[in-house]
């Protein structure tokens, strides 16, 4: 099933409608869309902001926009969430849920709190809807330099949506698979706290990530990778967005087990997350051999060895 | 003479079997509740335990209930795995109605589990669950009820059954 039948299958009957005229080939161009109750229904196609119409058509001016009503967003999230929204608590406590094809829809509306604490969510007002797409080969320009001469621990740097996700994705499924002449397969944990990586639903990976590849979906990042080091033995441990303080002591257990690590963070560059107190206090310890950092979408600035300089 | 009795007994016959008939069917509605009891036990720990999704949960219930409850389950879980954007308390009413014929419920046991399917699916766990406690009290009051006095209307229906049929009898020939 191609992204858009997968979308417009969690969509009510008047989205679904608007939606359908769209070809396959525009479609794949969307990132980001954007259902809020009342408010224009927006699309991000190749960083450009577009309004979908009442009768289906594209518009640059958000007053031409179809505003979404109550009943909408109702129908959506009664397919979204396989018509059992009590099997989804765990997921509205995160604030988003992965549908089948590892699309992922962050959640608004209304916080239940019990004992200080955020139970669920009521009254859903709006949804971010995140295309997921997967570029194969992606990562072909470095993965040499992370896997050869021998496994390297990677951090991965890049600015909010430049790709850091998808390139992490196809460093796991090469080093997974391994790359014919170069370097065998290697069995890989992924630590997948916000299912973007494999992109899991009901626990499978809808995205390729290898086929010696485990992956523990849903579980907070430090406690996941402890516990992929201990059950799964993997050669690899790969998370996305290392930087909590909690992280820190897992980190140190993989790299003390000999396994290697390779992680995704936020950054400008290898100075800005220098910079940052517990990415920094990982950095300038040395840990991490080899860094990727990204500058736009899909663009690699450069990869940079232990003490910052070339690889 | 032959033929007189010969009606005699065929009418005796005939309403001796309805009164079994109708003396019998607290029973079979008694048989209907308590899978109906059992169905939703079984969702209840479905819901409370794994989360189950609704349309897996129907269908493992159809799995492990007897007929004519197991098709109403089953009929809800393949409708749902068609993905409808209907309401759901719409496609729980239509299924229940389609299955009205095979079941002994009343109306009144269905107005409750069209009640139940009204919250189906857009409540939070304990909200789901307690709905659920809800329709399984109003069952286990009937079955209270039906154990009480099932055995004496089955007796009452009979003896009617019979008593009628010779009153019949008695009339025409």
């Amino acid at each position: 099933m191609s992204a858009k039948e997968i979308i417009l299958s969690y969509m009510g009957e008047k989205i679904n409608s608007l939606f359908s005229p769209m070809s396959e080939d525009y479609f794949a161009g969307i990132s980001e869309i954007r259902i809020r109750t009342g408010k224009p229904l927006t699309f991000t196609r190749y960083s450009r902001e577009r309004f979908i119409d009442g009768h289906g058509k594209c518009q640059s001016d958000p007053i031409l926009g179809y505003c979404p009503e109550p009943k909408d967003i109702q129908e959506a999230l009664s397919l979204m969430s396989d018509y059992s929204l009590y099997a989804f608590e765990e997921e509205l406590r995160s604030g988003y849920i992965t549908l089948s094809g590892g699309h992922r829809v962050g959640v608004s509306g209304q916080a239940v709190i019990e004992n200080k604490a955020l139970k669920t969510m009521k009254n859903i007002s709006g949804f971010n809807i995140r295309v997921s797409h997967e570029i194969k080969g992606c990562a072909d320009s470095v993965i040499g330099k992370i896997a050869l001469p021998q496994l390297m621990h990677t951090m991965i740097i890049s600015p909010p949506a430049c790709g850091k996700t998808t390139l992490l994705r196809d460093v796991v499924r090469q080093l997974s698979n391994g790359v014919a002449g170069k370097f065998p397969g290697v069995n890989v944990g992924v630590a997948d706290e916000r299912s973007e990586i494999a992109g899991c639903y009901r626990g499978v990976p809808q995205n390729d990530v290898g086929i010696r590849t485990d992956v523990l979906d849903g579980c907070p990042k430090d406690e996941g990778m402890l516990i992929l080091l201990r059950a799964m033995s993997p050669r690899v441990i790969a998370v996305d967005e290392l930087g909590g303080r909690n992280d820190i002591r897992a980190v140190e257990d993989i790299v003390n087990a000999g396994v290697c690590l390779i992680c995704t963070v936020h950054g400008r560059d290898l100075e800005d997350a220098r910079q940052r107190m517990v990415l920094g206090e990982l950095i300038n310890r040395g840990i991490f051999e080899r860094f990727v950092v990204l500058k736009a979408v899909g663009k690699i600035a450069g990869v940079y060895g232990r003490g910052g300089e070339s690889a | 003479m032959m033929l007189k009795v010969m009606g005699i007994a065929l009418v005796c016959g005939a309403s001796a079997l309805l009164g079994l008939y109708y003396g019998s069917l607290e029973t079979f509605r008694a048989n209907d509740l308590n899978e109906w009891k059992k169905a939703l036990l079984i969702l209840k720990s479905e819901i409370a335990f794994s989360s189950t999704p609704l349309p897996e949960a129907m269908f493992n219930i159809s799995c492990r209930i007897k007929r004519p409850v197991d098709a109403t389950f089953l009929t809800f879980a393949e409708n749902l795995g068609k993905r409808p954007k209907t309401c759901l308390s719409d496609i729980w009413s239509q299924t229940l109605a389609n299955g009205k014929g095979d079941s002994y419920l009343v109306q009144e046991d269905y107005d409750w589990l069209n009640n139940f399917g009204r919250t189906l699916g857009y409540l939070d766990k304990s909200m789901q669950l307690n709905t659920i406690d809800l329709t399984l009290a109003y069952i286990s009051n009937q079955l209270d009820f039906l154990n009480e006095h099932s055995a004496s209307s089955r007796k009452m229906y009979r003896s009617l059954g019979i008593l009628g049929g010779l009153l019949i009898s008695v009339i025409l020939f």
